[in-house]
């Protein structure tokens, strides 16, 4: 048996794969068939499971880690008596023998060659090459070896300014601070984007650098609204003790009220044919935040529907989006999108267009405060909110009548039961 | 009928305890090797692999209905179809372990070799049905094919032969409800695919195909027909793939995970075990037999096919022509030439 289990090609024409969560730790004994990790692919996310028994002694990266065909995933204790780690020290020894000038390491290069992270191709290239991998330090992720850091360290007579390092050897009794200043580069965790964090970039990226932003801000006295969400609340729990009721359906609603005014803010900017889609029915996109980054999940035809629907429906959505269960289908097709940031802090904020929308609506914390009505100093319940839209299509006027559109409906709640 | 109409069958009464009670080892052998299959193919043992799972009612209940002299021309599916009809699991295994032993069945076992494009095999169930017809062989032919298959030519052609020659034929769709990830609806008009069989003249039957003792009875009398000169006939067994088209396909990506949910409510193996409890012939030590029995069965078949030498580069050039033409031995050459040199071999 062999003492290590490389991936192989998991859907017809697989090159790499990435680690996505590992399910056993180093040092413990797996069985035949024992799930070991779980790897995404250009197709999908796979499980790969163990082909023996026996102890694990290495994985060959963290969650993020892309492998490619051929490399290893997992190293098993040797089948033989002596560990393979003696092994590999007996290797490396030889190597400083027969090569390089090289003369023993200081006690602080054995700290950092602990663990030498590198692929079985790299370790192997550098073998051929009689190069020791604990001089090197890497630049992939966690300071992995990679094959071009070998090729550069080869090379590097004449040092290049970038690493990776050539650590010079030292004789014992040198002081190895004065080294590791040198060598030290400032503390920093490279962490590469990946899945959700990727796809998130991707998007962003696209929306802001296509679509230019303007953005309004206002506030709106929801008092109104923070009565009447009290007594429908407590109506509702009078059915049911567990029932709950965010300010999220009324905003929903003042939103779906506005944009029978201004349609055009429910739509899409088709760049390649410069058209504007104007949606004739509204599909909302709720930003949620879940713990691997921003998902838009999308209430579907909002429409005529009651404030404990729309109450009921967003809880589901909300929730299996959290929990990252979604549809595909459940993420796909807004027209216009609501950022609800006010359970978390913050009075204003500039949001980016979910492209290609043309409009995006950001509710911000209501607080009491004090304010000027006739006159008189008093007490109100006050939202900020906060309102991107896309220059190309709606200028700043409408912008913010559309703006003071949601502010009315708002403002005047018990209008809501109207649609 | 209707697929909701999800009921204990009564027409168990029509099939011996023993036949029930080897349908559910049979049917559990397959999900158990099926599951490992899946998992070495992630190990790397095995090139690629079609999973079956939630389709054992349709291939057990239908294969049970043959007989040894009948002819089975399978789609890429059809293991435990293969495995009832006389293939021994290892060469089942060594198919998807990417070797030509694998296509080679016991003497015997009238097993044609996987068809891998969709519905080519059909037709040559076709010429097979012919030619026992005109041989007056007792023998009578199935071929097993998807919903897609339904969409293609060659099934449209072979049905239109068999029924104007009134073939031993056996027309045998397990529509499992997407053509890889093409769903029915966006693949074919009809409602039902055995409807497709009125334009031939042709007897359509659709059978719950999660039901193993419907499917077994419905191909029983369709094996019946066709050995009594009665012609052809197109059976239908609605069912559902759990896994994924492949091991190189997400099925999330195309299903919603309550569907599977939905249909793994109705799982074929659940719903026979409910029989056999009202039968009182289902018990947990005969249970955990079975489940030993099956699971040594799989994995002997496992260890019989990593015990065969390796494949040889050989077999990919030997078995295409009769006489190998002068640019195929040429190339074979050279192929072999880089092997053993290691000109882009890894390491």
């Amino acid at each position: 048996m062999s003492d290590i289990f490389c991936l192989s090609d998991v859907g017809e024409g697989i090159h790499e794969a990435e680690i996505v969560r590992w399910l056993i730790a180093v040092g413990d004994m797996v069985e035949t068939f024992q799930p070991l990790v779980e790897v995404q692919t250009d197709k999908a996310i796979v499980e790969l499971s163990s082909p023996q028994h026996g102890k694990i002694v290495e994985r060959c990266g963290d969650v993020g880690t892309i492998i490619r065909v051929g490399d290893m995933v997992v190293r098993y204790e040797s089948q033989a008596n002596c560990g393979q780690q003696v092994q590999v020290a007996g290797d490396a020894i030889a190597i400083r023998d027969s090569s390089i000038d090289a003369a023993s390491p200081t006690m602080s290069m054995m700290d950092r060659s602990k663990r030498v992270l590198a692929a079985p191709a790299t370790r192997k290239y550098a073998k051929q090459h009689g190069l020791d991998l604990t001089v090197i330090i890497g630049t992939g992720p966690h300071g992995r070896i990679t094959r071009q850091d070998v090729q550069l360290a080869l090379g590097a007579s004449s040092q290049t300014s970038r690493a990776p390092v050539i650590v010079e050897p030292v004789t014992q009794g040198q002081a190895p601070s004065v080294i590791e200043v040198d060598l030290l580069e400032p503390e920093v965790e490279r962490v590469s984007l990946r899945g959700l964090r990727r796809v998130i970039a991707d998007h962003m990226v696209k929306s802001a650098f296509s679509a230019p932003h303007v953005s309004a801000f206002d506030d709106c006295d929801v008092t109104e609204l923070v009565a009447i969400r009290q007594r429908l609340l407590g109506r509702m729990r009078e059915v049911d003790s567990t029932a709950r009721l965010t300010y999220l359906p009324f905003f929903i609603k003042a939103v779906l009220a506005a944009l029978r005014m201004y349609p055009e803010f429910s739509a899409h900017m088709d760049e390649e044919k410069q058209e504007l889609l104007v949606f004739k029915h509204p599909q909302i996109g709720i930003a949620v935040d879940t713990k691997d980054g921003l998902l838009v999940p999308v209430l579907r035809n909002p429409e005529g529907k009651t404030i404990a629907k729309v109450q009921d429906e967003l809880h589901e959505l909300v929730e299996r989006a959290r929990t990252r269960r979604s549809s595909p289908h459940e993420l796909k097709g807004s027209t216009f999108t609501i950022t609800n940031v006010g359970a978390i802090g913050g009075i204003y904020a500039t949001p980016i267009l979910n492209h290609p929308e043309v409009a995006i609506f950001g509710f911000h914390k209501i607080e009491q405060r004090a304010v000027v009505r006739e006159g008189q100093i008093v007490i109100r319940e006050m939202m900020t909110m906060s309102m991107s839209f896309d220059h190309r299509v709606i200028d700043g006027a409408k912008g913010v009548r559309f703006m003071n559109e949601i502010k009315k409906w708002l403002e005047n709640p018990e209008l809501l039961m109207l649609y | 009928m209707s697929i909701d109409s999800i009921r204990v069958s009564l027409k168990e009464d029509h099939v011996s305890e023993d036949m029930l009670q080897r349908m559910y080892e049979l049917m559990w052998t397959m999900r158990y090797m099926d599951r490992r299959s899946v998992a070495m193919q992630r190990q790397g043992r095995l090139g690629t692999y079609a999973p079956l799972e939630g389709q054992e009612a349709a291939q057990i209940g239908s294969a049970l209905a043959l007989r040894s002299q009948d002819f089975v021309f399978p789609s890429y599916r059809e293991h435990g179809v293969a495995y009832v009809h006389g293939m021994p699991l290892e060469r089942i295994l060594l198919y998807w372990n990417g070797r030509y032993d694998g296509c080679i069945p016991p003497d015997g076992v009238n097993l044609f070799p996987v068809s891998v494009p969709i519905a080519t095999q059909i037709p040559h169930a076709t010429g097979a049905a012919l030619a026992a017809k005109m041989r007056a062989d007792d023998q009578i032919v199935v071929t097993y094919f998807g919903d897609g298959a339904t969409s293609e030519g060659d099934f449209h052609e072979a049905m239109n032969f068999a029924a104007v020659a009134d073939l031993p034929l056996i027309f045998f769709c397990q529509n499992n409800g997407y053509a890889i990830s093409v769903p029915l609806r966006k693949q074919t008009k009809v409602k039902q695919i055995a409807q497709k069989a009125a334009a031939y003249g042709m007897e359509g039957i659709t059978v719950d195909g999660n039901d193993v003792i419907e499917v077994y009875l419905a191909m029983r009398s369709a094996v019946e027909k066709a050995a009594n000169g009665g012609g052809p006939t197109l059976l239908e067994a609605i069912t559902y793939r759990i896994g994924s088209h492949t091991t190189a396909d997400d099925a999330s990506r195309y299903r919603d995970a309550s569907e599977v949910e939905m249909w793994k409510a109705r799982d074929p193996i659940a719903r026979l075990e409910k029989v056999l409890r009202e039968r009182d012939i289902f018990s947990d030590t005969w249970v955990k037999e079975l489940r030993e029995r099956a699971e040594s069965v799989v994995n002997e078949a496992i260890v019989a096919m990593q015990s065969e030498p390796p494949v040889s580069l050989d077999q990919l050039f030997d078995y295409v022509y009769q006489d190998m033409p002068e640019e195929l031995a040429m190339q074979k050459q050279t192929a072999l030439l880089r092997q053993t040199k290691g000109v882009d071999g890894r390491g």
